[in-house]
């Protein structure tokens, strides 16, 4: 077998460019390549020169490599037996063979030189089909059919828009006329732009924050805007391409043209504390050129970084002469506001989505006043009563208390807790009390007390310094409860200058702590703490509190605690005066029948109100509308944007050793890579015009390629070359390679005009076959890189989410501005940052909009984008995985669920029997309708479900129950029972493979 | 960045496995032989009979201070508040907090003494660990190149200062597999302080750069539902969401057979693991069977939900029920000043824990194949920050020299690898580069680090990079 392949290889002349060139590349040139440092021998492998005098052609006994190769001695052998470099096998050495013998035929790298067009056939339809037929034929594999209209429709819309078809839409692409009146309008509308959009951001690194330890931020969406406004007008890619990178040379007083500029600012910004802001600069720097690399020239520069390129002809040198075009901003290398060059951008935004947000946040007013009113009369009826229940701070029965360091505690009569004799450092006791009739907790009060002599402690001065306090279930699995609050009778200042005020004993920062030195209070002193939210407590339950004592100040345990507890809400735990409910006691008792004061009267509704869920519920909606109004109005004044500006004052650039930030090394002006085919720049005093101009120069070899090359990826889910970031050296031809350089050199004759591309694509009878195979097919060719079919593959995360919410018609097609958040669950930034940064999702209609508008937090990537870019460092890669963390997601997500309730709601109010309803379902989910056996499975689906629900109607309720983030909350009048199930049935589509594929 | 779709071709044949055999009962443990061979790993893999099966990684990030913990230099009480010298330091870069001023020994504000029968020394704030001496493998002369706590972190565990490499538990996973069927293979504890962070700690510790995304860290949430969207929707209960699980199946059956597309299975397969999920997660986190017993070993803070110390006993429970790789994190060590209140705190954190976790392994028999590793990014300076007299001195970050321990599988006991400098600046004797502990890791688990790589950006990564590693010899038995 192995024998008959290589007689078969010894036959044909080997494919230098596809076979050849590769092995070489990965066996020889880490030590025969273009990285000067590590060349061996002087010996060069990857010029012509060097190959032929290594490899002599037709001539293998005189070649000196091959003997190497072939030698038994390993103080000869190459590659060397202790390079890590894998020897050659005999199928390799065969090729080689192969290839010597033919006389060694050597051809520059395909992509380093300029595209040409191949003749077409005269008889050719269109340019695609042609070129990839040639392939097909030579391969002898036939096309396969076009695709089903509806597959197509569906196709078209979802690589065009991002979203699927209106039932009608699909419907009227059965006429091959409106097929391609369909296809323009797509490509004019907006939506096509923003799908265009989301392809440029994540190659941009676009986020809303600067990333890294700070991760402050950023006000740049101006700049995603006008990535829209370019794809939507159809802007050259050449002049896209200059805007981007030199807008301020072009047109300073144009404030377009300098946001334009934004894109080389759009990396990360290190605020760490320590960081040497120069050494932030420099990787700025190194991120621009490194993305440069990848999107426009599709090298891998950055490994240029540290040292020659191991396998292209880029030096380091070279990469940092490149750098030298980005290494004179007027940049500090700092982060946040100091983030600079900035400017100050008047977005010009339509009016409706804050007159919207502001209809939708009067209407969850007036909810509130509503359920307000509503409440007024439950609370007169038990406001005399109020003063009945538990009120006040209560001491709770103590069951017991030790100390961590092993003080001896005793518990006094009073509920005063006290230490024996000093023993340690620091200390922290635990006490635990059984809080008696209590069914929660709200707030804690700790009292400190002094001895006879007036020492709260054993420290020098006689203070105390509480570090923390922690109340939890006493031997229970729960996290300490969270604070929202303190407030004590005084507050001084410690010796150490971070310790003083009531805070420092909200949280187990050892460093922080309350005290009263210096304060001059004496006496017994208290302090409040007010509970995030409250604890409930089961009857027989014991609940513990900790408090530590654990700072720096030896000594500094209290001699003397009492611990007491209060269940009332409102600002009881809030205040050190009487509690609302105190006051209302303290009245009725002085005053009796006379009217309450106002003031207390307020007090006493407001804690009602805090007890109301209703009312919760409505303030919660009216806060996050409030916030959202507020995002919106500001988002209509000037926003600072980064953008790129030049110093008066050049910098110095130099190569930088070992690609170390500060060892600086010989000196280098600004210039582009000499040997990867590309034309000179045509000025000595180059500017970052003269590169975007030299990237898109018409006989640049590598731009047009990697751009299109990145837009058939984008539609066809693989590139015509499978790394879209390297077209270097290390990447074999591609199968189609006459496509790729035919589009590639079409683009450029026609004005880099992206429309056109695009177009030409989608009318291509290779963009409309079928994407279904058979085993066959798949043997044959398992990738599907012939393009005798069309590919199948899972929709980017974001396209999911869009086309949820545009199935379901829950969409909010706003177009630009301040970005929205989208639902998440709880706590993913909280944890993230140890509670720095909290997540409000947004309330009201536009949490529906589109994906492209979700705020970006770069540390903690939206939980429902899976698989997306991590918007860190450029990427045009694309990313596609199955884990069963998708399927939750998926599955559970609030939009997902709002999604599917919506059409649920909408099933289950339109007249029909159970497969109507469930085909229109599947019309808005999958476009089109489902076949009988699929109709069968889900019709028993559905009885299933309503059976479930019919037996369980408070799951049926659970089911229907409007969302937490509409701005009222409005509940469907349809049944339950069968809403339920419908929207059960919709969740199941919307969970198909095929709904979240593009066929 | 990848280049190519990335879909697990052996999910299916896995699981088939795995269920054709399951009849006889998976239990968590012992089933040696079958689970030997358990699947799932990269091709070839592993390269030889590892010690090691299962890793948990107790990461202590800030720096925590060696010379308060792991490093007695008693000298340095003499030369206190002297200027640590040139010849010393050795141009030794500082952080932006510290360039520019003096520095000044700061003598440890701990005291050591000489634990177990190996007589390791070790500091009084370590109590417990002290008690496992004789069960533990030091090493005090650990290096890493980076300085500030990102970069350190990410080269720490993942071999490369720039994000985006394959984290240690990703190659891991990858590289030998899952061992449960209904748990990730790799998952993340991290432990929630009541403070705020000064450091995020970013995704990319975890992450699976270029391997499939399977691999990446899963990380268990301090919260109610501890995988993210691991709970239904509202009214959508457990049969309800089998029915619609029933339906997709049928429908993604019915698709399969008219596209012919084998992915097709695959989805299926994930959201039936999702469901399993569903309920091998709680029941995991759901720690009401652990007796007192064990809450009184790891110690006061073990009954609460999301400190360092419940997090042991979780993890213990992970690895007995098949976990590849747990990864716990406490992200407080970053201690800039007040060292004997605040360092000295997150000792307390983690002391008994750390060393329960070590006796609760062994006694249970799973010590005999798992390793444990205990450390951070880097150690913290000789030289006080602030005033060096003051009790508000700290320590800056220092990447020269610090203090890391393993204990278990294939590892010697009660030994010190490795010496600093009388200054405890440099590492003097036997220093070990993050990339040894990577080498010496891999080699534990059967994997030689030179033959373990993936195609990423045209290169070849590897977890030990390009730069020479090396197997730490000494520290294996």
């Amino acid at each position: 077998m192995l024998a008959a392949m290589i007689l078969a290889q010894t036959a044909a002349a080997p494919d230098f460019a596809r076979e050849v060139r590769p092995l070489l590349a990965e066996r020889c040139f880490p030590c025969h390549g273009p990285d000067e440092a590590t060349r061996e021998a002087e010996l060069r492998l990857d010029t012509i020169e060097g190959a032929h005098a290594a490899f002599v052609p037709g001539d293998l006994d005189a070649s000196e490599a091959w003997a190497r190769i072939r030698s038994e001695f390993e103080f000869e052998q190459m590659p060397p037996p202790d390079s890590h470099v894998a020897p050659l096998d005999e199928e390799e050495q065969a090729l080689l063979r192969s290839w010597i013998e033919a006389g060694a035929p050597w051809r520059t790298h395909w992509s380093f030189t300029p595209p040409r067009k191949a003749a077409l056939p005269d008889r050719a339809s269109h340019p695609i089909d042609a070129l990839v037929a040639r392939v097909l034929e030579a391969e002898g594999v036939a096309a396969a059919e076009p695709a089903a209209r509806p597959t197509l429709a569906r196709r078209l819309s979802f690589d065009l828009r991002g979203l699927p078809p209106t039932p009608e839409e699909v419907a009227a692409a059965e006429d091959d006329a409106a097929l391609e009146r369909w296809i323009e309008d797509m490509l004019a509308s907006t939506a096509h732009a923003e799908r265009l959009a989301h392809w440029w951001l994540d190659a941009a690194r676009y986020a809303d924050t600067d990333g890294f330890q700070q991760d402050a931020t950023r006000q740049n969406w101006p700049w995603r805007d006008w990535v829209v406004r370019a794809f939507r007008e159809n802007m050259p890619l050449d002049r896209f391409t200059e805007l981007q990178f030199a807008g301020d040379l072009i047109a300073p007083d144009d404030a377009d043209a300098v946001l334009a500029t934004c894109f080389h600012r759009n990396h990360m910004h290190n605020g760490e504390g320590g960081r040497d802001p120069e050494e932030s600069r420099v990787d700025y720097v190194r991120d621009r050129v490194n993305t440069v690399g990848a999107v426009w020239l599709g090298l891998t520069l950055d490994c240029a970084q540290c040292h020659d390129h191991k396998y292209d002809p880029l030096s380091q040198t070279e990469y940092y002469a490149l750098s030298a075009f980005f290494d004179s901003i007027d940049e500090s290398g700092q982060a946040g506001g100091s983030a600079g060059p900035f400017l100050d951008y008047l977005p010009d935004l339509p009016a409706a989505p804050l007159e919207t947000a502001r209809t939708e946040l009067e209407a969850s007013r007036s909810w509130r006043i509503r359920v307000e009113e509503a409440a007024r009369g439950p609370y007169l009826e038990q406001r005399e009563n109020a003063a009945d229940g538990p009120r006040g701070f209560l001491r709770p029965r103590l069951l017991g208390a030790h100390s961590i360091e092993g003080h001896e505690l005793e518990v006094a009569e009073d509920g005063v807790v006290e230490r024996r004799a000093p023993r340690s450092a620091q200390d922290e006791y635990v006490v635990r009390f059984d809080p008696g009739d209590l069914t929660r907790v709200t707030g804690i009060e700790v009292t400190l007390l002094p001895d006879e002599g007036g020492a709260f402690s054993d420290a020098a001065d006689g203070h105390f310094v509480l570090t923390g306090v922690k109340l939890a279930r006493s031997g229970q699995e729960a996290p300490p409860a969270g604070w929202a609050g303190a407030v004590a009778d005084a507050a001084g200042r410690g010796e150490d200058r971070e310790i003083g005020p009531a805070a420092g004993a909200l949280d187990d920062d050892p460093r922080k702590g309350w005290t009263l030195r210096e304060s001059g209070w004496e006496g017994p002193a208290r302090i409040r703490l007010a509970l995030e939210e409250p604890m409930g407590v089961s009857a027989g339950e014991a609940l513990e509190v900790t408090l530590l004592f654990r700072s720096n100040v030896v000594g500094s345990y209290a001699k003397r605690a009492r611990i007491a507890l209060t269940a009332e809400k409102g600002d009881a735990p809030r205040t050190l005066g009487p509690t609302p409910r105190e006051a209302l006691a303290e009245h009725l008792e002085e005053a009796g029948d006379a009217p309450l004061p106002d003031e207390l009267d307020a007090r006493l509704f407001r804690q009602f109100l805090d007890d109301d869920p209703a009312w919760t519920d409505a303030d919660r909606r009216v806060r996050g509308l409030e916030q959202h109004v507020r995002d919106q109005e500001q988002g209509r004044g000037a926003r600072r944007v980064t953008v790129l500006r030049e110093r008066t004052e050049p910098r110095t650039t130099a190569v930088l050793e070992r690609g170390v930030w500060n060892a600086r090394g010989a000196p280098v002006g600004r210039a582009v890579p000499a040997s990867i085919g590309a034309p000179a720049l045509a000025t000595d005093a180059p500017t970052r015009l003269d590169l975007a101009r030299w990237l898109t120069a018409p006989d640049h070899p590598l731009t047009a390629r990697v751009l299109v090359n990145q837009v058939w990826q984008m539609l066809l889910g693989r590139g015509l070359v499978d790394t879209p970031a390297d077209l270097g050296t290390q990447c074999a031809p591609p199968v189609h390679e006459e496509l790729l350089d035919w589009l590639a050199a079409d683009l450029v004759e026609n004005g880099w005009d992206l429309r056109r591309l695009v177009r030409l694509i989608v009318t291509s009878d290779t963009y409309r076959r079928t994407s279904r195979s058979t085993e066959a097919e798949r043997a044959r060719d398992p990738e599907g890189r012939l393009l005798a079919r069309a590919p199948r593959f899972r929709l980017p995360s974001w396209m999911i989410r869009d086309a949820a919410l545009s199935a379901s018609g829950l969409l909010d097609p706003t177009t630009g501005g301040p970005p929205v958040f989208p639902h998440q669950p709880p706590g993913v930034w909280e944890e993230m940052f140890m509670g720095r940064m909290r997540y409000r999702p947004t309330v009201g209609s536009a949490r529906h909009r589109r994906s492209l508008y979700a705020f970006w937090r770069r540390n903690v990537t939206p939980t429902f984008f899976f698989d997306s870019a991590d918007r860190r460092t450029c990427s045009v890669a694309r990313r596609m995985t199955n884990t069963p963390l998708q399927a939750l997601t998926l599955l559970n997500d609030r939009t997902f669920a709002e999604a599917a309730q919506a059409l649920g709601e909408g099933a289950a109010g339109t007249p029909g029997s159970d497969s109507e309803r469930i085909q229109g379902l599947a019309r808005r989910v999958l476009s089109r309708e489902l076949a009988d056996a699929e109709l069968a499975a889900v019709e028993s689906a559905l009885e299933r479900l309503r059976s479930i629900y019919e037996r369980d109607p408070a799951a049926a309720r659970a089911a229907t129950a409007p969302s937490p983030l509409e701005p009222v909350p409005a509940r469907s009048e349809l049944d339950h029972v069968e809403v339920a199930s419908l929207t059960a049935v919709a969740a199941m589509l919307l969970n198909t493979d095929e709904a979240i594929t593009r066929e | 960045m990848s280049d190519a779709p990335r879909i697990d071709p052996n999910l299916l044949g896995r699981r088939a496995f795995l269920r054709g055999v399951g009849a006889a009962g998976l239990a968590p443990l012992g089933l040696a032989s079958l689970l030997a061979r358990e699947d799932g790993g990269a091709a070839g893999l592993p390269h030889f009979p590892g010690k090691v099966r299962r890793v948990v990684m107790l990461t202590q990030s800030g720096g925590p201070s060696q010379l308060e913990l792991f490093d007695p230099k008693p000298g340095m009480v003499e030369r206190a508040g002297e200027v640590i010298p040139e010849s010393v330091r050795r141009g030794q870069r500082l952080t932006g907090m510290t360039k520019g001023k003096p520095q000044l020994v700061l003598p440890s504000r701990a005291r050591f003494r000489r634990r177990g029968e190996s007589g390791i020394e070790l500091s009084d704030w370590i109590p417990h660990i002290g008690g496992v001496a004789d069960r533990i493998a030091l090493v005090r002369s650990m290096v890493t190149d980076q300085i500030n706590h990102a970069p350190a972190m990410t080269q720490f565990l993942t071999g490369n200062q720039l994000p985006g490499r394959p984290s240690l538990g990703a190659w891991t996973s990858y590289g030998l597999g899952r061992i449960s069927d209904d748990l990730p293979s790799f998952v993340v504890l991290i432990t929630r302080m009541q403070r705020g962070s000064d450091q995020p700690l970013y995704d990319h510790y975890w992450g699976a750069g270029a391997l499939p995304s399977e691999h990446q860290g899963v990380r268990l949430r301090a919260a109610r539902s501890p995988v993210l969207y691991l709970d239904n929707p509202g009214g959508v209960g457990r049969e309800v969401r089998r029915a619609q699980l029933d339906g997709i199946g049928a429908l993604n059956d019915e698709r399969r057979e008219l596209t012919g597309d084998p992915e097709i299975e695959a989805r299926t397969a994930q959201y039936e693991l999702a469901y399993r999920m569903q309920a091998s997660v709680p029941e995991l986190t759901d720690m009401s069977d652990e007796s007192d017993e064990t809450y009184e070993l790891y110690g006061p803070d073990s009954r609460r939900a999301g400190s360092y110390a419940y997090h042991c006993v979780l993890a213990r429970r992970m690895l007995e029920r098949g976990v590849r790789f747990v990864q716990l994190i406490h992200p407080d060590w970053d201690h800039h000043s007040r060292l004997t209140s605040w360092c000295r705190m997150r000792c307390r954190d983690t002391d008994q824990p750390s060393a329960a976790l070590i006796r609760d392994l062994e006694r249970r028999g799973l010590l005999e194949d798992t390793l444990v590793v205990w450390g951070g990014e880097f150690g913290r300076s000789p030289a006080g920050q602030g005033d060096w007299q003051s009790l508000e001195a700290g320590r800056d970050h220092h990447p020269c020299s610090f203090s890391l321990f393993l204990a278990g599988a294939g590892v010697k006991r009660g030994v010190v690898h490795g010496r600093t400098d009388d200054y405890g600046f440099h590492a003097a004797e036997d220093p070990v580069h993050v990339r040894d502990l990577h080498a010496t890791i891999l080699h534990l688990l059967g994997i030689d680090h030179e033959r373990f790589a993936i195609r990423q950006s045209g290169l070849d990564v590897r977890l030990t990079g390009v730069e020479p590693a090396r197997v730490v010899e000494e520290l294996l038995a």
